[in-house]
């Protein structure tokens, strides 16, 4: 009896610890390496080549003020080809949130964001006051500017019915009078808007700022509830606040969602509670100058046709069957001791 | 107190006032487009409603048991009308072009300080033409502007002098009088328009009042304010207990 | 979290950051009972600084009729019903602030008002509580009332803005504790809207950030007194440095109204914030409402203001009401005149406590003649 005990415990232990284990290991966005031009299009064929990363997403509740919790999940893919990556972002969204007119309209959104030094990794949550995260926001409100032609002109559910705006008779002279936010070239105001991403750098809660490098290009999408969304930039910058990126090598990512139909905006967000390993794909045959670089102005094209990418995400074992296994297993184990200790009992009376 | 207004068996029961206001003097509380915003409370800048002729617009003060009598609500559009013989103007009939141009129309406000029996409108409104009446027929956004001369209306149709009606002295009024010119320095004689102690205060707007449009956006339901409770006779629970001073007690 | 001292509701509170009250603060005395809703503040302020696209709607300075009046719709209400009914023992409030009754997760209690909510600034204009029945007639309290409320930033001591940003965007100066945002900071997300109880800080939809009354500061640097002050026509309003209660010097003209005779109150104490702004409260509306907007020592303000003609250091200051455009930092009224000085001392202003008048004989003996009033 003891033999068959040991024999049916020992290797059911190893195969519930594994089983245990595969829960805990956390799935990597693997980039891999393509060689083509970046930016690659939304609805590029060649996404399909790249394994998407589902990622769970939950309620932001650890510094107010709490919020999101809307967006249950997101896919991310990602594609380098040794000079630029590229991520695609793909959520789900019954509505499209895209005006920042009237004080309750909100914008969709979503955000990637890396650690700045890679060997300096902090908590997942927009980096703490010794290490700095690289954010890349992007938000409907933004592609809505840049595929009306660069103008944020916002006249448009509130004309408003004025006789005159003096500023306005002083044009020629390039005063403004009344526009604070423009005046100090508050990025959130500027009136020609050639990239719907921003990038930026974060400290920790609250200290969320611009970077003077605006090198982030993307371009978004809405089809039939769902947002997707494609962000990138050169592996290589080197300047300050900004994450590196190198083929064969490991990183980090985390990402956030906004929803503006719920009034998502800032720290009321649907968020990861962990960083999520990154790895690009070594560079396998090296290009020879046809890869093209971004222009300053990203020029998306005004009408994409439909994606061809799948819609649902591929099926992959998901979260819950490891925990059920080890639910499983642990009843096995505890029957199984049980069954020992009765029979060591047993032994002894 | 016995006799009756001879017009009273046609519907006519109310005296329209139409004073002026603190605000300014004439028209200018409404010569601005923010001051016009602040003239009564169917202001909204950005004209959300598209019907508002511009970004204020005209109205009747008139008693929440009157109204309600009749079946008007707060924020509704409302036509008035006086003696059909000679107002808007003497020979009207309904199917003259010119006739919608002349008959007034504005939002109706309940207003609990106005006796019954009585309706108040201000003076100081730039009242309706021809060129307004058809930019808010015909413009997408309806805004009453004419687009020839770019005068700007306060009211979609009509306006407060739609329903009044002066009473010359004839004692004053004969073609010998010598008066002065309504502007200037000039000495004239005989009838003149507008001229002052001639023609001036007497005047008459004995009115029948009923509801023309719904408030609400689009002339759908009650307008936004009585709907949500913060209008007298309207009150939510909340506005009833802050009117009260509920919601704080002091003890002594 | 921190512990800081709340003279307006006598007690201490919670506030996210500590006590630091500035050098001076920015403070104004509005008398209630003159303010006749002429909107020349308004559109005031409204020229000077909320002329520009995306400030359409905005109106740092507002007046409003009370009690149908509002600007946003039912703001006082709202905050009213959201702190629930609350109630002061003696002078100490024993509510909740608006910090206090903050749900998890949020830094204030509030509400984000809807875009419709700013239409119609000038709803219920003139519009009485009551109605007029026959035979009515005047009494005080008045059956049926109303009055005027004028409005801006209250420059708070504790700044319920400034404690909902997630991003410092908003900070109060320590030369004259004037509350302003940071137009680089803001990346609008409207956190302050939400938490103002005054609905003072304004989103502008074509630079996407907010913004909000600042106190005229450029006037109050050069030692004038704001534009809504300034062009008071009525004379209701006087800027002055509001001290804490142990400062207070009787020489300042907000201090001596303020603390000396408190005829002067703030608007809403119970929100918890120490609100700059004080106003002489309207001695015809009945006290159950003045409670809930001025707190409980509006009874003996009202008693004072009634007798005021009896007290000359009283009637004195608010004779300097609308009597000079600059800033009056100590005032003395002596021998039926008011004076108000500068910082240095130097006066700027006098001005006679009664209106010199003449009365002519009837009978001119020189001219051998009556005299008549002609029209």
């Amino acid at each position: 009896m003891r033999t068959f005990l040991f024999v049916l415990v020992l290797p059911m232990t190893i195969i519930i610890m594994g089983l245990l284990g595969s829960g805990q290991t956390e799935q990597a966005l693997v980039a891999k390496y393509v060689d083509v031009p970046v930016p690659i299009k939304l609805n590029d064929p060649i996404w399909q080549q790249a394994s998407p990363l589902t990622i769970k997403l939950t309620p932001q509740q650890i510094v107010a003020p709490w919020g999101g919790g809307s967006v249950p999940h997101i896919e991310v893919r990602a594609l380098h080809n040794g000079q630029f990556i590229s991520f695609l972002l793909s959520w789900p969204d019954a509505t499209v949130n895209q005006e920042l007119v009237a004080n309750d309209h909100f914008s969709d959104g979503v955000a990637v964001q890396f650690p700045t030094d890679v060997t300096a990794i902090p908590t997942p949550f927009m980096g703490d006051a010794k290490n700095a995260v690289n954010i890349w926001q992007w938000q409907a409100a933004w592609q809505r500017d840049v595929n009306e032609g660069g103008i944020a002109d916002v006249d448009r559910t509130h004309t408003a019915y004025g006789d005159i705006y003096v500023e306005e008779l002083m044009r020629e002279k390039g005063e403004i009078f009344w526009r604070p936010g423009e005046f100090v070239n508050n990025w959130r105001a500027q009136r020609t808007r050639v990239t719907p991403v921003e990038n930026l750098v974060a400290l920790g809660f609250g200290t969320l700022t611009h970077l003077v490098q605006q090198d982030v290009y993307g371009d978004g999408k809405w089809n039939t509830g769902q947002w997707q969304v494609t962000v990138g930039r050169a592996l290589h910058t080197h300047l300050s606040g900004e994450t590196e990126f190198k083929p064969g090598a490991k990183t980090k990512i985390n990402v956030a969602v906004w929803e503006g139909s719920v009034q998502d905006r800032g720290g009321r967000k649907s968020v990861s509670m962990q960083w999520h390993p990154l790895e690009l794909q070594d560079v396998t045959t090296i290009t020879t100058g046809t890869v093209s670089q971004p222009t300053e102005k990203t020029n998306p094209p005004t009408t994409l046709p439909e994606p061809t990418i799948p819609q649902k995400a591929p099926a992959s074992i998901p979260p819950i069957v490891p925990a059920i296994l080890a639910g499983l297993g642990g009843l096995i184990v505890g029957a199984l001791i049980a069954i020992l200790v009765m029979k060591g009992l047993s032994a002894r009376g | 107190m016995q006799s009756k207004h001879p017009r009273e068996k046609d519907g006519l029961r109310f005296l329209c006032i139409t004073p002026k206001y603190r605000h300014g003097a004439h028209t200018t509380p409404v010569d601005l487009d923010v001051m016009a915003t602040y003239f009564g409370p169917f202001g909204d800048i950005y004209r959300r409603d598209k019907r508002t002729p511009w970004t204020g617009e005209s109205y009747v003060d008139i008693n929440p048991g009157d109204a309600k009598s009749l079946s008007i609500e707060d924020g509704d559009y409302v036509w008035i009308d006086a003696d059909p013989q000679d107002r808007p103007y003497r020979g009207a009939k309904p199917d003259d072009p010119d006739y919608k141009v002349a008959r007034l129309m504005c939002r109706a406000r309940y207003y609990t300080g106005t006796p019954r029996g009585v309706l108040r409108m201000w003076f100081n409104m730039y009242q309706a033409t021809h060129g307004t009446v058809k930019a808010h027929e015909t413009r997408p956004d309806k805004l009453a502007k004419n687009p020839e001369t770019q005068y700007q209306a306060i009211f979609r149709y009509g306006g407060h002098q739609s329903t009044t009606r002066a009473w010359l002295r004839p004692t004053l009024m004969t073609d010998s009088l010598v008066r002065k010119d309504v502007f200037g320095q000039q000495i004239g004689q005989g009838f003149a328009a507008d001229v002052h102690c001639p023609v001036g205060a007497p005047k008459e707007s004995y009115v029948k009042i009923a509801k023309a449009e719904d408030g609400g956006m689009d002339a759908h339901g009650l307008w936004r304010p009585a709907r949500l409770g913060y209008r007298p006779t309207y009150e939510n629970e909340e506005m009833k207990k802050y009117l009260e001073g509920g919601f704080i007690a002091v003890d002594q | 979290m921190a512990t800081v001292k709340n003279w307006q509701i006598q007690r201490e509170m919670k506030y996210p950051y500590e006590e630091a009250r500035p050098k001076r603060q920015f403070s104004a005395v509005f008398d209630t009972n003159k303010c006749i809703a002429c909107q020349t503040c308004t559109m005031a302020c409204k020229h000077t600084w909320t002329s520009g696209r995306g400030q359409e709607y905005m109106f740092w300075n507002n007046v409003e009729t009370k009690p149908y009046g509002f600007y946003p719709l039912g703001w006082d209400v709202k905050i009213l019903s959201l702190l629930g009914v609350n109630h002061w023992a003696g002078e100490t409030y024993q509510g909740k602030t608006v910090f206090e009754a903050a749900p998890a997760g949020q830094a204030t209690q509030g509400y984000l008002p809807e875009d419709m909510d700013w239409a119609h600034p000038n709803i219920g204009e003139d519009e009485p509580a009551g109605t007029v029945e026959k035979g009515d007639f005047f009494d005080l309290p008045h059956k049926i009332w109303a009055f005027y409320l004028p409005r801006l930033c209250n420059h708070c001591t504790y700044p319920a803005c400034l404690a909902a940003c997630p991003r410092k965007a908003i900070y109060k100066r320590q030369e004259d504790g004037i509350v302003l945002v940071d137009q680089s900071q803001c990346r609008g997300y409207r956190e302050c809207m939400r938490a103002c109880p005054y609905k003072k800080v304004l989103y502008n939809g074509v630079t996407r950030v907010s913004e909000k009354c600042i106190g005229c500061f450029p006037l109050i640097e050069q030692g004038y007194q704001t534009q809504c002050v300034t062009t008071c026509i009525g004379r209701i309003r006087l800027n002055g440095w509001i001290s804490p209660p142990a400062k207070a010097d009787p020489e300042k003209p907000i201090d001596f109204l303020v603390h000396i005779k408190q005829l002067a109150m703030p608007l809403y104490p119970q929100t918890g914030v120490e609100p700059n702004i004080y106003y002489i409260p309207p001695v015809h509306v009945p006290l159950t409402y003045l409670h809930q907007m001025f707190g409980p020592k509006v009874d003996k303000a009202v008693e004072l203001y009634k007798h005021i003609k009896d007290d000359e250091q009283l009637l004195g200051c608010l004779t300097l009401f609308g009597s000079t455009n600059r800033w009056v930092e100590k005032f003395r009224v002596e021998a039926g005149r008011a004076y108000g000085y500068d910082a240095k001392g130097v006066e700027i202003v006098n001005v006679p406590l009664r209106e010199p008048s003449h009365i002519r004989p009837f009978f001119d003996a020189a001219q051998q003649a009556y005299r008549h009033n002609t029209p």
